[in-house]
């Protein structure tokens, strides 16, 4: 089954950072290598969705969200069920409800977004409906490898003297470490701003990692080089 | 293969009962040797939550830590709910089964103010809870609850139960990953069980009760992974409610 990998999001002052790779993996193989997994939703867009897990969950889980997008065009009055925090308690209570009955959405989400004028919002949901809002998510494999580079940056209030620059500088951090690390990592990515401004999803682009293992092991010495 | 396959017609048969018994998530070391474990409807996010009752209040305690296995996924979700008519409603166990629980409970006690023109009692809501929970008892939540309020009379009352709904009324709970570690505390500081000359401590003041309270806490933290990162704690009399937040060991 087609599986999207780790995805990070992280609070900064002016709104938030996503990112994740571009790959769908098919088991072990890197089925499609070049695929915009991060979904805005909205219109316009103020809230952005990234999964890990099942590819087809989460395309069902972006159907239903774009039916939210039609009432809110239909009804016209202002009120938009697309916004972030919305989004973010639709979607728990729609996993919640699958594993209910059984016929889980076998993905973790994190959506983020930033309604003008108000704080940056940030949460994630997972396969059984658990759900959490926080300056800083991790899915998948990546929970483990970048949690801690996110929450230093962005625990407590941190996150609100953070800038974008210096988010952007964690959020590679955490994509390079994915991509040494993780076996379904890769090094084509793509980041998601979310301010008041709006949605921007940036073009993919590869990071330049430099593990070297030759110079690692140079720096140790008594060791043979072959 | 996971035993569940989207596209196939029918659910898979999974035992409820048998899946309230297993760890959905653990290290990735865990499941070496396992190609994929199928998925299970279930998770326990860890923390604990303990009450303490005096004659006329209760102090309720519940850490804000939210795990996985040995991730922490949330360091701020509460467990404690507070219900109309200043009763309190707190539940360890799975977050997402909890979420829900709150949510009926909340709106089952809406309709019977709607009906009957009075918030519910504590021994209302307590018997409530009993039938709620039976009622889910071939799917379970996996939620370890307990409720407390103060009587009409100013008693103050505690109802415990298990995950389907079995009821008991205690002088103190512990619910939650950190109770092995916990309750034999409260049962020697409160019901002084086989203490010769002691009786249980049935004059004990709120402050006392708090102080008993952020103690086993702090030890329990200390040895239980699960629990750690705040502590809330809730003062309940016929007064109102008071709320405090203590921070714990973040590790």
């Amino acid at each position: 089954m087609a599986t999207g990998g780790s995805c990070i999001g992280i609070k900064y002052k002016d709104g938030v950072l996503m990112a994740s790779d571009t790959l769908v993996t098919m088991y072990h193989t890197k089925k499609l290598p070049n695929q915009q997994r991060h979904y805005k939703i909205g219109e316009p867009a103020r809230t952005v969705v990234l999964t890990t897990g099942l590819v087809a969950d989460t395309e069902y889980m972006i159907n239903e969200l774009r039916d939210l997008e039609r009432d809110d065009r239909l009804a016209g009055d202002g009120v938009k069920l697309t916004g972030p925090r919305a989004v973010h308690s639709y979607m728990k209570l729609v996993m919640y409800n699958k594993r209910t009955d059984f016929n889980p959405a076998l993905f973790t989400a994190i959506i983020g977004g930033k309604d003008v004028g108000k704080e940056p919002f940030l949460g994630w949901v997972d396969s059984v409906g658990t759900h959490a809002e926080s300056s800083c998510f991790s899915t998948g494999m990546g929970h483990y490898l970048a949690i801690g580079m996110l929450r230093e940056a962005s625990e407590n209030d941190k996150w609100k003297s953070l800038t974008k620059e210096q988010a952007m500088k964690v959020v590679e951090a955490c994509m390079t470490v994915f991509f040494y690390r993780d076996t379904d990592g890769f090094n084509r990515i793509q980041v998601t701003d979310c301010t008041d401004a709006g949605v921007v999803t940036g073009e993919p682009y590869e990071l330049k990692p430099t593990l070297e293992t030759r110079a690692i092991v140079a720096e140790v010495p008594n060791v043979v080089v072959l | 293969m996971p035993t569940y396959m989207p596209g196939c017609v029918g659910h898979p048969v999974v035992n409820a009962a048998k899946a309230l018994h297993q760890h959905d998530h653990g290290t990735p070391f865990e499941n070496a040797g396992m190609k994929e474990r199928s998925w299970n409807p279930y998770q326990d996010n860890g923390g604990t939550a303990a009450m303490i009752r005096g004659k006329d209040f209760v102090v309720i305690a519940a850490d804000t830590r939210m795990s996985r296995g040995y991730s922490i996924m949330d360091r701020h979700t509460s467990k404690i709910m507070e219900l109309p008519g200043d009763l309190i409603l707190v539940s360890g166990g799975m977050q997402a089964d909890r979420n829900h629980l709150q949510k009926i409970v909340k709106h089952r006690l809406a309709w019977y103010e709607y009906k009957n023109k009075k918030t519910a009692s504590i021994h209302a809501v307590g018997q409530m809870m009993s039938s709620m929970l039976y009622s889910r008892r071939f799917f379970p939540l996996y939620t370890y609850n307990s409720v407390a309020g103060i009587d009409a009379e100013g008693k103050a009352a505690i109802y415990a139960y298990d995950v389907v709904g079995s009821k008991e009324s205690v002088s103190h709970s512990v619910e939650g990953s950190g109770r092995d570690l916990m309750e034999p505390a409260l049962d020697c500081q409160i019901r002084r069980y086989n203490q010769q000359g002691l009786g249980p401590f049935d004059d004990i003041t709120p402050e006392q009760a708090v102080d008993i309270l952020k103690t086993t806490f702090q030890a329990g933290t200390e040895r239980d992974l699960e629990t750690g990162d705040s502590l809330e704690i809730c003062i309940l009399t016929k007064a109102g409610l008071t709320r405090e937040v203590m921070q714990l060991r973040k590790d």
